[in-house]
């Protein structure tokens, strides 16, 4: 069995798959993307199975697109990095399979963009649609706040921070939801603490156990199987219209989540690139 | 019939559509992008058709994506205008139909990049993986030139510049082919020359008309069948021994065109669309 894993730099979350790896007998092959050159006529790529775990979601997006191109299984498909690593995208999948998300409008220009703001109401959230660790996520709660950092984005950003994003603002207890989704089970749960309305561990919210049994367990694999599947984590809000999701990541982080839960996360990933390796 | 027309402004190009479509007895309703605000949750657009001519290629995938999942018919697909706006993709799925287009290779940083450069053999292009025709396509001569300008792209760039894409140089006579394909048949073709190594038509390339042969329609439908399928332009190069199709991209430059080749492109165009509505549509 030849299980490969692409990645950028060796985190501790990739020190722990190693190490699950190591105790089931198996050795990851390293594809480091720094080097790596695909030469797209040719599929030279003979692994059972390859794990994405790149930092940077472009070269996940366009390693995944050549591997899968080539018949290559990998954990997650590139049509699930392609949703998750977009909120528009997320969005449209969760509404298209009846779960929960938070209202959202997209909107090309700033004219357009202030007119679905005042639509919606103050205060509202704008998000970069494609970005990671909660970067450039905006709390907007005035007009004149909203014209400051649509013109920011516009006139300062790439093309992509053009097309403007903009999702209700929910109302939700100082902690939100972080669900692990592998193979369509919900594995474990962390709620995460944080005074500050943004929530990621990243940014240095504390995490506790949250049971899975009921609500949260199932809308996680509700909104997992929405995305096309694999190994996921999905964000849920608690508001006080019930439990909604307001994203699901591709590759997460997980380094936080073990010890709290009790779940052996790395442990669970690895056995679930053997099953993939083997089908 | 009621045909939406979701565009950036209304050029030449767009005139010409919606007088055909008036032609057709088909009412047209333009859709601003820079006015557009899309809610999510729940379809507010009431159309039979939407015809997509947005200058902005992302502004298209995003409107074609909501579009699509309200059930309503789109010119082209968002899966085909997403396609055809990656060089990527586009290379994939030519490669996988076996239609012939220069070899790629794709690396992630400057030094491997380098590597594969250097692997290739120069002079070899340099491409971004998105952009409108022409722009920071790059042809490198020697190792020296290939770092400076993948340093230019590393610091200078979004995060998409760095994704890079090296593609074999090809001799050619000094011109390039632009094919219109609409559904399964190459309606009109024009040659592009140009004094410049690449010959968008924004560099001031000078355009003629060029034959159809069999042998143009036949590759041209296939490389736009292996995108998806829809209208198009296919851009081809012809050497000595055989035909490359180098990149695929929206129907743009139809009064030129049709101008030059006498073809009525939008007539075809608008007749296609309607085809499209009464196969497929609600």
């Amino acid at each position: 069995m030849k299980i490969g894993m692409l990645l950028s730099t060796v985190s501790k979350e990739q020190k722990l798959l190693f190490e699950a790896a190591k105790q089931r007998g198996i050795t990851f092959e390293r594809l480091d993307d720094r080097r790596i050159i695909f030469d797209l006529g040719n599929g030279m790529y003979d692994y059972d199975v390859i794990l994405e775990r790149c930092v940077n979601h472009s070269r996940s997006l366009y390693a995944l697109k050549v591997l899968n191109a080539h018949g290559v299984n990998t954990v997650n498909t590139y049509d699930v990095a392609r949703i998750c690593g977009n909120k528009f995208l997320t969005t449209m999948a969760l509404i298209n399979h009846n779960v929960p998300t938070p209202k959202a409008r997209i909107a090309f220009t700033v004219e357009s963009a202030l007119q679905a703001i005042e639509d919606l109401g103050y205060p509202v959230v704008l998000k970069p649609n494609i970005g990671s660790w909660g970067r450039l996520i905006t709390k907007v709660n005035d007009r004149e706040a909203a014209e400051a950092i649509l013109e920011h984005k516009e006139i300062l950003g790439s093309f992509y921070h053009s097309i403007f994003y903009i999702q209700e603002y929910v109302e939700k207890p100082n902690r939100d939801i972080r669900s692990f989704v592998i193979d369509g089970e919900t594995i474990c749960a962390i709620y995460r603490y944080s005074e500050h309305w943004k929530t990621n561990t990243a940014l240095g919210g504390e995490a506790t156990n949250c049971p899975v049994d009921g609500e949260i367990g199932e809308l996680s694999e509700r909104a997992a199987e929405a995305v096309g599947g694999g190994i996921l984590a999905v964000d849920l809000m608690e508001t006080p219209d019930g439990i909604t999701v307001n994203e699901v990541n591709y590759t997460m982080e997980f380094r936080n989540s073990s010890a709290p839960t009790g779940v052996d996360i790395p442990g669970r990933i690895v056995d679930y690139l053997i099953k993939v390796a083997a089908s | 019939m009621r045909m939406g027309i979701i565009l950036s402004r209304i050029r030449m190009d767009e005139k010409r559509l919606i007088a055909e479509a008036n032609l057709r007895d088909v009412e047209v309703v333009p859709l601003d992008n820079k006015a557009l605000v899309f809610e999510l949750e729940h379809c507010h657009l009431d159309m039979d058709v939407v015809l997509e001519r947005c200058v902005d290629h992302h502004r298209a995938v995003y409107a074609l994506t909501v579009l699509e999942s309200w059930e309503i018919p789109t010119v082209n697909s968002q899966a085909v205008v997403e396609t055809y706006g990656n060089r990527l993709l586009t290379s994939l799925v030519l490669m996988e139909k076996g239609v012939p287009t220069p070899e790629l290779r794709m690396a992630f940083t400057p030094d491997s990049a380098l590597e594969a450069m250097e692997d290739i053999g120069y002079p070899v292009v340099l491409k971004p993986v998105e952009g409108p025709e022409g722009q920071l396509i790059s042809r490198i001569q020697d190792k020296y030139t290939a770092r400076t300008v993948l340093e230019h792209k590393r610091i200078l760039g979004a995060y998409h510049h760095s994704i890079f894409f090296m593609q074999k140089y090809i001799e050619r006579p000094g011109y390039d082919i632009r094919a219109y394909v609409v559904g399964d048949q190459t309606v009109a073709a024009v040659s592009v020359l140009t004094d410049h190594w690449i010959s968008p038509i924004s560099a001031g390339g000078l355009m003629a008309d060029y034959p159809v042969s069999e042998e143009l329609n036949e590759l041209a439908v296939l490389a736009a069948q292996a995108v998806g399928g829809g209208i198009m332009v296919v851009d081809m190069i012809k050497t000595k021994d055989a035909w490359y199709v180098v990149e695929i991209g929206p129907a743009t430059g139809l009064t030129e065109a049709s101008e030059l080749t006498g073809v009525n492109i939008s007539g075809h165009i608008m007749d296609y669309v309607v085809k499209t509505v009464h196969e497929g549509g609600k």
